[in-house]
């Protein structure tokens, strides 16, 4: 038997229009071409501007997508400037939780052993999540570019490189990208309000690929028990 | 004056009845000490192990008045889950069409909770899904959070009152 299937023309325009527009290749660069070397005293002020002035709690939605499909649940960050991080996540219908501690980029525990890596390739970009940017570590050129309410700036390593740029104002922007060997790990983008904490955050992960979505329902200043940087587990 | 020592003995009766079916609810008499064991938190809120464990060893220390023990040595254990926390959510608002504001919110923790009797190995007391509610002024969640574990309390106490 031979079926017919009638496709209206408008329709089809519509959907190869799309289609292209999700395979689009990379988005553009993070770093303006204009952009200048610049001091480390300039970095250090922009990293600044986008650390929280006090401890923060913020509660969120999470949704990851990869080929083999999707998986959500709840979470909650709790920032204590200007370096320190708990992290929980939960899935959905007690379907598992996972939690961790970090200090800079480095974590001093995670509840299970890959609750970080399971979700984010790389420690700056799950800052960037969180609307933060990280200091440039040791021995990296820095090169950055202010163009009115945009600020751009780069650390390029011998292998890394980690390049952020943030937009202020009522529709507030940050953008984060880390490449190890000029290979794109990873790019965040996290949309800020007024006051620098995050509404909505993207994660997009070429080489899986993958997408986490961070969807954030409440931003409270809070003061954190001491028992919160303990393992869950003893 | 006889008239009165009736009325006295009588008054009396009723007392001890009285004093005497508080003492028959609550566990059975050799269950005597507990062990609350940490619950397992599937929230992200870690901060709720804790403060639930607090809550749960109020209610069978101070209330049911069973002693702390280890979990080896305990008569009893107290264990569970925390399956669901709801910060926020909005119960009363105020104001007109175009702009609303909330004014007052609920927290809501939902609980797997069961009194294990270790010796005959079967459960005193348990509920699945217990959901406990704490509502609050806007922006003081810790007081929701507060009133939420207090139904808690409330919840296991007279729970476990109910079943003897």
């Amino acid at each position: 038997m031979v079926q017919c299937i009638r496709i209206d023309r408008g329709a089809l325009l519509v959907y190869l229009g799309g289609f292209a527009a999700g395979c689009r290749t990379a988005p553009g660069p993070v770093i303006p071409e204009a952009a200048r070397p610049v001091s480390h005293d300039d970095v250090a002020a922009w990293v600044d501007s986008t650390i929280p002035p006090h401890q923060q709690l913020y509660r969120f939605k999470w949704l990851l997508r990869d080929e083999r499909g999707s998986a959500g649940g709840r979470g909650s960050v709790r920032v204590a400037p200007p370096d320190s991080l708990r992290l929980d996540v939960a899935g959905p219908f007690g379907s598992g939780t996972a939690s961790a501690v970090v200090v800079g980029e480095h974590p001093l525990w995670t509840d299970p052993p890959d609750a970080i890596s399971r979700l984010v390739p790389n420690y700056p970009l799950m800052w960037a999540m969180f609307g933060i940017t990280r200091p440039p570590p040791g021995g990296v050129e820095l090169r950055g570019l202010v163009n009115g309410s945009t600020l751009a700036w780069q650390y390029a390593g011998a292998t890394d490189t980690v390049e952020y740029a943030r937009t202020t104002g009522d529709s507030g922007r940050l953008i984060a990208e880390v490449r190890q060997s000029g290979e794109l790990i990873g790019r965040v983008e996290t949309s800020l309000a007024p006051d620098n904490t995050p509404l909505k955050a993207r994660l997009t992960v070429p080489s899986a690929p993958a997408q986490l979505d961070l969807t954030f329902l409440s931003t409270d200043r809070d003061s954190f028990a001491s028992a919160i940087w303990l393992p869950r587990r003893p | 004056m006889r008239l009165l020592s009736g009325f006295l003995v009588v008054l009396s009766a009723l007392a001890l009845a009285g004093c005497y079916g508080f003492a028959g609810g609550g566990l059975p008499p050799e269950i005597n000490t507990v062990a609350v064991l940490p619950f397992d938190n599937q929230t992200p809120e870690p901060t709720l192990t804790q403060e639930i464990s607090r809550a749960v060893r109020e209610a069978v220390e101070q209330r049911l008045g069973l002693r702390q023990a280890t979990e080896q040595r305990a008569d009893a254990v107290v264990r569970g889950a925390i399956t669901r926390y709801e910060p926020d959510l909005p119960v009363a608002y105020t104001g007109s069409d175009s702009v609303v504001t909330v004014t007052r919110r609920e927290v809501q923790i939902t609980v797997s909770v069961e009194i294990l009797d270790q010796r005959q190995g079967k459960p005193l007391w348990q509920r699945n899904g217990l959901t406990v509610r704490g509502n609050y002024e806007s922006g003081n969640e810790r007081e929701g959070r507060q009133r939420a574990l207090e139904d808690l309390v409330v919840n296991i106490v007279e729970g476990a009152q109910s079943q003897w």
